[in-house]
């Protein structure tokens, strides 16, 4: 009896699944629940300006030069466009491409090797690196607690003037949390709102075929970690997510990047070694599927002709949410400029 | 309460394996009774084959450094260091606790009175006061003498979820913060107290380290804030145990033990029993003591594992952190003081 029910449920299921993929572009795409758990830092308004303080001070630096925003610009999906690797203070060269920053509470973790596991641990380690802002958070807390300017802001976020190094992380969680992308033209379509062009479609079709097990929608990641075949640079010696586990089978695999806003997040790869989209699929139409690590759907090359490249960039580019990358919430605080000014000027 | 006497035969080993048989079935009658205490001049060493069936019923009062003192000193020199262990105390209680144990006058050097040393053995009602001062410290390797050995400037580690026990493990006190960050170069982090509800502690439980479930939720304030130091920042997790400064030729040392996940899971719980040994000078009365909790970490055995591996760098989670930690973990011992 209990077999039969089950079989009949198994069959509804098929009938649906069968159903949902012979329809057009236009289903419902339903986003994953929020991996970041609110109860350890609910959310206010106050903390989140604090956060943005934060992010936009030079303050969280050795040298009180470089800031979050320095690699993470809020024009360009938070990311450091046009550089391969970013420079840190004292113009040191890091080792990996800067990642675009939205939807992070959907991130299980961060970095391209995950070795970050909360966002609220995730500042300190650009601060603390001696080749970003080489600083230590508590002198991050001391400078702070030194400045009149943040007792306000401390006060109305913590219901405290004094500055701690778990206030400091988690709100600049708080304003990292709030970068939402999810208004692309993509996201327009498959809200009924807008309709893809012919190209677009056609690449959405190749899209979901060829990409989707690892860029899944509607995140375009599916927040694990990959090699996608891309040689050894045996320059920066980087064996990514193998490194932090010590595991052999994550040797070479990085973090499967979000491609939302990925016309702002050039140049490509952990290492930014493709400038443009074109190369990245060049790439995947090379691969023979024999590269260490290799993940499976990659065991053998896309087969893109140049047209299936161009109809893939067409709807790639629908992924740029325009809302996003110019909202005035995201962008520089007026007010820390006067904070800052009068800083230099001691 | 009964309280039970006996003397055994000093040659035949089936005879004191006999008493002991009969003595336990004699105690049997007696259910009701909730406190019971077996003593006496049993002729044996500890590890005789008599003494095993009661040992799997009573506790013997002799524990830790106090059993290797001889009670039986022929009318010889009171301090010989051959004297043998023969004279034992027993017990198993409900509504007392064990408090002390000593064995008396192993210094007088005038004629002796008895050819066996007295056992004083202290119990106390379970709602005698404990006051659940804490106190943490370095035992036999003070730092000056792992300063010796390598020059320390960190010497920390986070101690957690710290727990009074009576002696059948139930709770009876409790921190009233989950984590401390114990700094053996700071002495106010080395002395706190916790309270307790006034009852008789025989366990001390704790945490070595931060653990899982608070290292997966994120960064944490007091204690737990990252600006303490103990976090990593290149790859995520508290520092459970950090010993940084420089080895002997030079070299730096950094030893910093942590890891959360799965297969680097490093933070330990253990219950320490709270020796009660009273090591010198006359017994006071219980409102004369001061009655704190003597938490002493010995380095010996971890600093000895460090120097055979020469691993003076260890700043991530792996296989050795474990061992490390357990090593840590087993070398707290706890005292009344």
């Amino acid at each position: 009896m209990i077999r039969k029910r089950q079989f009949a449920l198994l069959l509804i299921l098929l009938v649906i699944l069968a159903l949902g993929f012979s329809l057009p572009p236009k289903r419902k795409i339903i986003w994953p629940v929020k991996f970041y758990n609110e109860k350890n830092n609910p959310p206010s308004t106050e903390k989140k300006e604090l956060g943005r303080m934060l992010f936009y001070d030079p303050i969280l630096s050795s040298d009180n030069t470089i800031s979050c925003s320095s690699c993470h610009l809020s024009y360009t999906a938070f990311t450091h466009t046009d550089h391969a690797v970013s420079h840190g203070v004292f113009d040191r060269v890091g080792k990996r491409n800067a990642p675009a920053l939205f939807n992070l509470a959907w991130k299980k973790n961060f970095m391209w090797d995950g070795a970050i596991h909360s966002l609220d641990a995730q500042a300190m380690a650009p601060i603390e690196n001696v080749l970003e802002m080489n600083e230590t958070l508590a002198n991050v807390v001391k400078k702070l607690n030194e400045r009149k300017f943040y007792r306000a802001y401390f006060f109305q976020a913590w219901g405290d003037s004094l500055a701690t190094g778990e206030r400091v992380l988690k709100s600049l969680s708080q304003f990292m949390l709030s970068f939402v992308s999810n208004q692309s033209k993509y996201d327009e379509v498959i809200a009924g709102k807008n309709a893809f062009t012919e190209q677009e479609q056609k690449g959405y079709v190749l899209f979901q075929k060829k990409c989707n097990a690892c860029h899944t929608e509607p995140l375009f990641t599916n927040d694990e970690f990959k090699s996608n075949g891309i040689p050894f640079n045996d320059t920066l010696n980087d064996f990514g997510r193998g490194t932090v586990t010590t595991f052999r089978q994550d040797r070479f695999t990085f973090k499967v990047p979000s491609l939302r806003n990925v016309e702002m997040s050039f140049p490509y790869m952990h290492d930014g070694r493709f400038k443009t989209l074109q190369q990245v699929l060049n790439h995947y139409s090379s691969i023979t599927g024999k590269e260490e690590n290799i993940s499976s759907p990659l065991n053998h090359s896309l087969n893109l002709t140049s047209n299936d490249k161009q109809d893939l960039i067409a709807f790639l580019l629908t992924l740029t949410d325009q809302k996003f990358l110019t909202k005035k919430d995201y962008q520089f605080p007026q007010t820390l400029q006067h904070e800052i000014t009068q800083r230099s000027h001691r | 309460m009964l309280v039970v006497n006996s003397h055994w035969d000093h040659v035949g080993v089936l005879a004191r394996q006999e008493s002991a048989k009969l003595i336990l079935k004699e105690i049997e009658a007696f259910t009701s009774i909730q406190n019971i205490i077996f003593l006496g001049d049993l002729n044996c060493a500890p590890e005789d084959a008599a003494l095993k069936k009661l040992r799997a019923e009573f506790s013997d009062a002799g524990i830790g450094n106090s059993s290797k003192v001889g009670t039986f000193n022929n009318f010889e020199r009171a301090a010989n260091p051959k004297a043998p262990r023969i004279d034992y105390v027993f017990y198993k209680l409900k509504n007392l606790g064990f408090h002390s144990y000593k064995v008396g006058n192993t210094d007088v050097t005038e004629p002796l009175l008895s050819d066996h040393f007295p056992i004083v053995v202290e119990f106390e009602k379970m709602n005698s006061k404990l006051e659940g001062r804490f106190q943490f410290n370095l035992k036999n390797t003070p730092l000056e003498y792992v300063d010796s050995l390598f020059h320390v400037e960190t010497l920390k580690c986070y101690v957690g979820h710290i727990e009074l026990l009576d002696m059948n493990k139930q709770i009876i006190g409790r921190d009233s913060v989950s984590y401390r960050l114990i700094d053996f170069k700071k002495s106010n982090s080395l002395n706190f107290s916790i309270n307790s509800n006034s009852s008789y502690a025989s366990y001390v439980r704790l945490t070595l380290g931060v653990d899982s479930v608070t290292n997966a939720a994120g960064v944490h304030c007091c204690a737990l804030d990252p600006a303490n130091g103990m976090y990593w920042s290149w790859q995520s997790g508290y520092i459970q145990f950090k010993l940084e400064g420089k080895e002997k030729e030079g070299a730096a040392l950094n030893l910093h033990l942590g890891g959360f996940s799965n297969a680097h899971m490093s933070s330990i719980t253990d219950e320490i029993p709270i020796h009660r040994w009273v090591t010198s000078g006359p017994l006071l009365p219980p409102n004369e003591r001061q009655q704190g909790i003597l938490v002493e970490l010995d380095l010996s055995t971890f600093i000895e594992r460090v120097n055979a591996n020469k691993e003076y760098s260890l700043m991530s989670p792996n296989s050795h952190v474990q061992e490390y930690m357990r090593k840590l973990c087993a070398s707290f011992s706890a005292t009344i003081k």
